[in-house]
């Protein structure tokens, strides 16, 4: 006992120096530290920062089309892009864009990764052929698919009038819906090599030994791929749809490249249709304060997603 | 409860042979170790038996039905992982439960289960708790709780232990061991670890390159190993070894001489054929320190390590270095010369070409 008693005194007094040793290094650490980050703090700053402070400007003020400046309008360019019919239109699609490419994305990329973490003979070839979307610019692979899917010589009507298809001429970026889910399945074929990364460093993390565990307990492996790879697999998945999300809501080449937006408006979402008010129409104003939204909405995503994911692992905590 | 059957077992990765027909029988209720250095196939057998390798060769029987077709999930083994795979975004709770609920046990059922386990297990504390808030003790114990719950017939366990320190080892050598006695079920335990095997088996696998170098229970693989792997591989500190001659006395009795020393040593019981180079073994706690002029043999003393209720005097006889493990506090310092005797039947006689024993 008496040995016990004085490791603690021990251990006590090593804290209480350990303590001490800590407060001077915070205390003398601020002033180095402040001056130490401030070089990337200011750059951080300038190049983040005064773009969203110019936009949110050009949102409260009269501003004509070359970005010049005049009096304070408070929100009536919020009240001018909301009232638009065209806003409310483009922001849906923007949901059914995002939800749909995602939403793909992952049901996709989940098979896939696991096909490409098993062993199997030309692994390696398969892998560099589903990551080469990456290597390829946007803008390169929608001006492809918009080739593609061209009505008079594209390869896909060649392909299919050969296969004795009635689709000789069909336009398929002429018709709205069939345009939408053209771009749609464009923008989930460049988003799979990045979500499928993350998925198969997911699987990666997950020891062999579990299955065999779960193998010996009785588990198929329909129940071994339920009951341990999708739970083990979800802080990977929660990443790939965050991240996703941002990108996907935020992408511009395959819709502005494929179709314009058009036809007639159908496949526009919120980030064509601020370009197009900015640099079309010239009203700065509303695709300020159109962006304001985007920004809003995105912010509203993460912090509501982050809150949510995070509540559930706290729970599992306790 | 179930016993296990082991036919001509091989296993080969390409040319590489892991298991060379390896033949095990074990009984019901049993508790048999399976040890011998890395790599010698122990773990590879134990996966056989579970399900999660195949073999090349052989047949494997659970109370006489073949299982070599049979997947992991259909042969009723649980077994307790050197790394204890619990499934780590699962409860202590959660953990234990699974296999019962696989198996469509009902939320009651399931209850009773895992709190009956869990108190034997003294886990009734932890029951909330994800394995990443467990100490490896208490994984442990969560992982012997999975496989209990179920009531296998059979538990197979791969170096359970090796995770530990050296304290809670002990402990729960202990444990596992009364474990045993109180479910009485048949158990295959891998292990590397000499102690280990003496202490928890009633009978001891020694295997060696995929080999199977002898079988027995760990007081007869003790006091007579077949052959000078399982003599040095058994033991702590090891068993001493020598070159010898064997000869006979001018009454015809066989003697020994060592290389080194000119003394012989009668050796009466022994029966054998004669005139032969063997390599002679004596166990560290079989030899006694005296004084130089009354040993069988002299050897001068390089080492002296104190453990405190045992010394370990590590000695040279000629250019052999031999270790004494005395039981008495010994005053010596290195340089010192000392005489060792010991008793004749505690000799262990290896043939020098095949190293397997001949006395």
């Amino acid at each position: 006992m008496s040995l016990h008693g004085s490791d603690l005194t021990l251990s006590s007094t090593a804290a209480r120096s350990l303590r001490a040793a800590g407060t001077r290094r915070r205390r003398s650490l601020p002033l180095l530290g402040l001056l130490l980050i401030a070089p990337s703090l200011a750059l951080s700053i300038t190049v983040i920062g005064y773009p969203i402070f110019d936009v949110l400007r050009m949102a409260l003020f009269e501003v004509n089309r070359f970005g010049r400046l005049g009096d304070f309008v408070g929100l009536a360019h919020f009240v001018d892009a909301f009232s638009d019919p065209i806003f409310v239109q483009a922001a849906w699609q923007t949901v059914i864009w995002t939800l749909s490419v995602v939403g793909g994305t992952v049901l996709i990329s989940v098979p896939v990764a696991i096909i490409l973490s098993e062993d199997f003979y030309g692994r390696m070839i398969a892998r560099t052929v589903i990551l080469l979307p990456w290597a390829i610019s946007l803008a390169m692979t929608a001006v492809v698919w918009r080739y593609v899917v061209n009505g008079d010589f594209g390869t896909l009507n060649m392909t299919l009038s050969a296969l004795g298809l009635p689709f000789a001429n069909y336009p398929w970026l002429a018709y709205p819906t069939t345009a939408f889910v053209i771009e749609i399945l464009v923008g989930i074929l460049v988003s799979i090599p990045f979500t499928v990364t993350i998925i198969m460093g997911g699987l990666t993390s997950i020891p062999r030994t579990l299955y065999e565990a779960s193998a010996l307990d009785g588990a198929s492996t329909v129940r071994s791929f339920t009951s341990i790879t999708l739970p083990l697999l979800r802080p990977f998945m929660q990443i790939a749809v965050v991240l996703n999300v941002i990108y996907v809501f935020n992408s511009f080449p395959i819709i502005w490249i494929m179709t314009n937006g058009g036809p007639s408006n159908r496949t526009d979402i919120l980030i064509t249709y601020v370009y197009k008010q900015a640099f079309v129409f010239g009203n700065l104003g509303n695709a300020a304060a159109g962006s304001v939204a985007m920004f809003a909405m995105l912010l509203l995503f993460a912090a509501l997603y982050l809150t949510l994911t995070r509540s559930t692992e706290t729970a599992e905590n306790d | 409860m179930a016993s296990i059957s082991l036919a001509n077992i091989s296993k080969r990765f390409g040319s590489l042979s892991v298991l060379d027909n390896v033949s095990i029988d074990i009984r019901d209720r049993e508790f048999v170790a399976l040890v011998g250095p890395s790599g010698c196939g122990k773990s590879t057998l134990l996966r056989i038996v579970a399900g999660l390798e195949s073999i090349s060769d052989g047949e494997i029987s659970i109370d006489g039905e073949v299982v070599n077709d049979l997947g992991p999930q259909k042969r009723d083994l649980a077994m307790v992982f050197q790394t204890y795979a619990l499934y780590p975004h699962m409860t202590t709770a959660q953990n234990m439960a699974f296999p019962l609920k696989l198996r469509g046990h009902s939320a009651l059922e399931i209850d009773k289960a895992v709190g009956q386990a869990a108190s034997t297990l003294h886990l009734d504390d932890l029951m909330d708790r994800l394995p990443r808030a467990l100490s490896g003790g208490q994984r442990q114990r969560v992982a012997m709780g999975r496989a209990m719950v179920r009531e296998p017939r059979a538990f197979l366990f791969d170096e359970p232990l090796s995770n530990l320190d050296a304290k809670l080892r002990s402990h729960m050598r202990l444990e596992i061991r009364q474990l045993h006695q109180a479910l009485n079920a048949t158990s295959i335990y891998v292990t590397h670890d000499q102690v280990e095997a003496m202490t928890m088996a009633d009978r001891i696998v020694v295997m060696n390159r995929g080999r199977v170098e002898q079988e027995g229970s760990p007081i007869e693989l003790f006091d007579r190993p077949a052959n000078l792997f399982v003599a040095s591989f058994l033991g702590s500190p090891t068993m001493n070894m020598a070159d010898a001659v064997l000869t006979t006395d001018d009454e015809g009795k066989p003697v020994l001489s060592f290389d080194a020393q000119t003394s012989r040593i009668p050796v009466p019981a022994f029966t054998g054929a004669p005139n032969r180079k063997v390599i002679a073994g004596l166990r560290p706690q079989h030899m006694d320190v005296v004084p130089p002029d009354e040993g069988m043999i002299q050897a001068q003393v390089q080492i002296v390590e104190n453990t405190g209720c045992e010394t370990n005097i590590v000695v040279a006889i000629g250019a052999e270095t031999w270790t004494v493990q005395s039981r008495q506090r010994q005053r010596l310092a290195q340089g010192d010369v000392i005489g060792l005797i010991f008793r004749e039947e505690h000799i262990h006689l290896f043939d020098h070409g095949s190293q397997k024993r001949i006395n």
